[in-house]
């Protein structure tokens, strides 16, 4: 069991370091991040969240984790991997997403041409916050809960 | 389809706001959380992914709440330049969290197993509490006992012992063999049957423990132990102090027992002593002064006469002598006697008074006092052939409970403590326990009869006091008599006797007694006097010559112990038919069936035989002249 665990610890570190290296472009003292180099590390990141948010989730059902506060921090890990999704998608969306299709007047978006479904998520997904503050509601109710379940334990 | 962009700029500005707040909402609540145990690697764990959490959350809203309002301020060549950054905290941020969450399953597994470990370990303590506590209070009961107890195994070498014994043995020590830490033997004690002892059985003994100089009683039982093992425990009671009140109750009652042979015996000697002095004494009158057997007959008088002051002192030690109680203080009967005592012994030795300054009365017969001082100070002088010093000091004394136990006459309270202490060669044990017995003396034969200390011994029991003896050999002895302090109340009063005997007048004399001689000599002593006797042998045939002569009979003359009643009961019953009828009872002995103090009571008229013919005529006009009764 012990040697599962730490075979499953090394694995971890693996894959991470392979995901760096082969992902990643490869750096150099004086290399120059310019570019779509950003965004990609972004998205890195958003996948990262995501998936390790998943990762706690699974944890979370395969060890019945239960009690005060936890049903809520399992509410916010489904948000934020939902969030991430779409987040995600956005960031993406945003490449194809022609800028013609932003009404602009005097300078300023005011409006957004719809023409297809790409579009219509493109659109979706600007508004993540809609998603983004009931996660991070559902985290701060569980870290309540916590806090008032110790109290009445002590 | 144009839609606004409004609401995405709403949501956007919004959202980002009140990310903002939950976001230090959530800090807050995490780290208050986590503060309350700050030890708790998993609260530390998740604090920090709050954290990571929390500063994303910021760091994206604070970027597009900035970015909104760029935009709005038509700034967007600033935010172009701002965006990189905050994106890049934002990357940052999401692999911290990345980095959080891949061991949060990890730590949490450390911790319910930290928590399983913790739990483990206060059971274990606890229950280790929970035993600790258990002995401590079994040990406190062991400690509390006043029996010294010890656990020993099968090889006899201590496992437990409590404090008792640790008082009894202060070097005592767990691995010790019993045998030789209690005992002082080298091989297990002879008594002992530990080692055929089989669980539940026990044995008992009692045994000297030499190493401390006590007796004690020693009960050993086989008992299971721990472990399926069995173990022997032994129970020891220090009886040194029950033994020394058993030895001295033994010989209290030793002491009760030759009082009542040596009563007993007086008695009778005294009816034949009464009968020997009696016909000498009508022997004497009847013979003339020239005859040669005159000498002869006084010879048997005098010697009756000792005969007679031998039973005195039995009558004293048994205490069946009567005694006549008044308010006598100590002090002053002491300071009467100093004179007489200085002569009594005589100048090789030395008389220091150490009287206490206060009155000392004591209810008590000032004649038998005196023979108690008396007695003592001679004891002294017979213990300093070579001279000394005899010290007399009284002193006022409280006595418990323990010492009452040596007596059972005697109660807790004050008393009058009379000590008389020489510079003789004092007495062993031995001695000291035998001292008090009559007859018993280390005196020369012909030197001392054997009674002095005896009849000290009987008067102050008599009295409700007690008596004991400090000796060592060699260092002189110490008699300290204790009388209870009286409270001042006058004591009985005694008559004066008048002298002079005349004889009688021809009064009818009803005799009443029992013992034919001393019927026969006192009937010759009466009708030789001048007195006209009718007799009877019990109290039925008394009433008889009563119911017959009544009127005739002037005096009463019985014997107190009658076969069938007593002379009181007599008495009793004549002066209801004849008040004021005289009386003259007498007796050969004071004890409970003379009923001594009923006589006193009812002042009625007493001839302690043996008597003299003089005696009995003086009583015998006393009473006729109503001077008692």
């Amino acid at each position: 069991m012990r040697l599962t665990k730490q075979v499953l610890g090394v694995g971890r570190l693996i894959v991470l370091l392979l995901f760096f290296i082969l992902v990643a472009v490869p750096a150099h003292a004086v290399q120059v991040h310019g570019g779509i180099e950003g965004l990609v590390i972004h998205q890195i990141g958003h996948i990262l969240f995501a998936g390790v948010m998943l990762f706690l989730l699974i944890l979370g059902l395969k060890n019945h984790w239960c009690g005060a506060g936890w049903g809520r921090f399992r509410c916010f890990l489904k948000l934020i991997i939902v969030w991430n999704i779409l987040t995600f998608t956005g960031h993406w969306l945003r490449l194809v997403i022609d800028d013609g299709k932003f009404v602009r007047l005097a300078g300023k978006t005011v409006g957004f041409r719809i023409e297809s479904f790409v579009d219509a998520v493109f659109y979706l997904a600007s508004l993540d916050h809609l998603i983004l503050l009931p996660a991070l509601i559902c985290l701060a109710v569980a870290l309540r809960q916590w806090k008032i379940a110790t109290e009445d334990n002590r | 389809m144009i839609v606004s962009w409004q609401p995405v700029v709403l949501v956007d500005i919004f959202g980002s706001v009140f990310s903002l707040l939950i976001g230090f909402w959530s800090i807050g609540y995490s780290w208050s959380w986590y503060r309350e145990k700050a030890d708790d690697a998993f609260r530390h764990y998740l604090f920090l992914l709050t954290i990571a959490i929390a500063t994303f959350t910021i760091s994206r809203s604070f970027g597009h709440i900035v970015k909104q309002f760029l935009l709005m301020s038509g700034d967007k060549g600033l935010w172009q330049e701002i965006a990189p950054f905050s994106g890049a905290v934002n990357t940052a941020t999401f692999i911290v969290i990345f980095a959080f969450g891949v061991y949060f399953d990890r730590i949490r597994q450390i911790k319910q197993k930290a928590d399983q470990d913790a739990l483990g370990l206060a059971t274990a303590r606890a229950r280790a509490d929970a035993a600790f506590d258990s002995e401590e209070r079994i040990r406190a009961v062991f400690d509390g006992l006043e029996d010294a107890i010890y656990l020993v195994d099968g090889d006899y070498q201590i496992l437990f012992f409590n404090r008792r014994l640790q008082d009894l043995l202060p070097d005592i020590g767990i691995g010790q063999k019993c045998h030789q830490a209690l005992f002082g033997n080298e091989q297990p004690c002879e008594d002992c049957r530990f080692h055929c002892l089989r669980t539940g059985d026990h044995f008992s003994y009692e045994t000297e423990m030499e190493l401390i100089a006590k007796r004690v009683s020693l009960t050993g039982i086989r008992l299971p132990w721990v472990g399926g093992d069995e173990v022997n425990m032994a129970v020891m009671r220090d009886i040194s102090e029950q033994k020394r009140l058993e030895a001295q109750l033994l010989q209290s009652q030793k002491m009760e027992a030759v009082g009542t042979l040596a009563g007993g015996i007086a008695h009778d000697f005294n009816n034949l002593l009464t009968a020997i002095t009696g016909y000498s004494d009508l022997m004497l009158l009847k013979l003339a002064q020239e005859s040669p057997l005159r000498s002869d007959v006084s010879e048997i008088r005098r010697a009756a006469g000792r005969a007679a002051t031998l039973v005195r002192q039995l009558l004293a030690f048994s205490r069946k002598q009567k005694a006549a109680f008044s308010n006598v203080d100590i002090n002053d009967l002491i300071r009467n006697m100093q004179k007489m005592l200085g002569r009594l012994i005589g100048e090789d030795i030395s008389m220091e008074m150490q009287l206490a300054v206060q009155n000392l009365p004591v209810l008590a017969d000032p004649g038998q006092i005196e023979q108690v001082v008396v007695n003592l100070v001679v004891n002294g002088r017979d213990a300093m052939p070579a001279g000394g010093k005899i010290v007399i000091s009284t002193e006022k004394v409280v006595i418990d409970e323990s010492y009452c136990s040596l007596s059972a006459k005697v109660v807790s309270g004050c008393f009058v403590l009379l000590s008389i202490r020489d510079e003789g060669d004092g007495m062993d044990n031995e001695l000291m326990g035998k001292v008090f017995e009559p007859f018993y003396t280390t005196k020369e034969v012909g030197k001392g009869s054997g009674l002095g200390l005896a009849v000290v011994y009987g008067i102050v029991d008599q009295h409700g006091g007690c008596i004991d003896i400090k000796s060592e050999v060699g260092q002189g002895t110490v008699f300290n008599v204790y009388l209870p302090l009286h409270d001042g109340a006058d004591g009985l009063k005694h008559k004066k006797e008048d002298d002079g005997v005349a004889p009688g007048a021809g009064e009818l004399i009803l005799l009443v007694e029992d013992q034919e001689e001393v019927q026969r000599v006192a009937i010759a002593m009466l009708e030789g006097n001048g007195y006209q006797v009718c007799t009877a042998a019990s109290l039925a045939e008394a009433e008889e010559v009563f119911a017959r002569e009544k009127d005739k009979i002037d005096l009463l003359f019985s014997d107190i112990v009658l076969p069938d009643g007593s002379g009181i009961v007599l008495e009793e019953i004549f002066r209801a038919s004849r008040p004021g009828l005289p009386v003259l009872m007498s007796s050969g002995y004071a004890d409970e069936k003379m009923q001594w103090t009923l006589i006193q009571k009812k002042n009625l008229p007493f001839l302690q035989k043996p008597y003299s013919l003089e005696a009995l005529l003086k009583a015998v006009q006393l009473a006729l002249a109503g001077s008692g009764g």
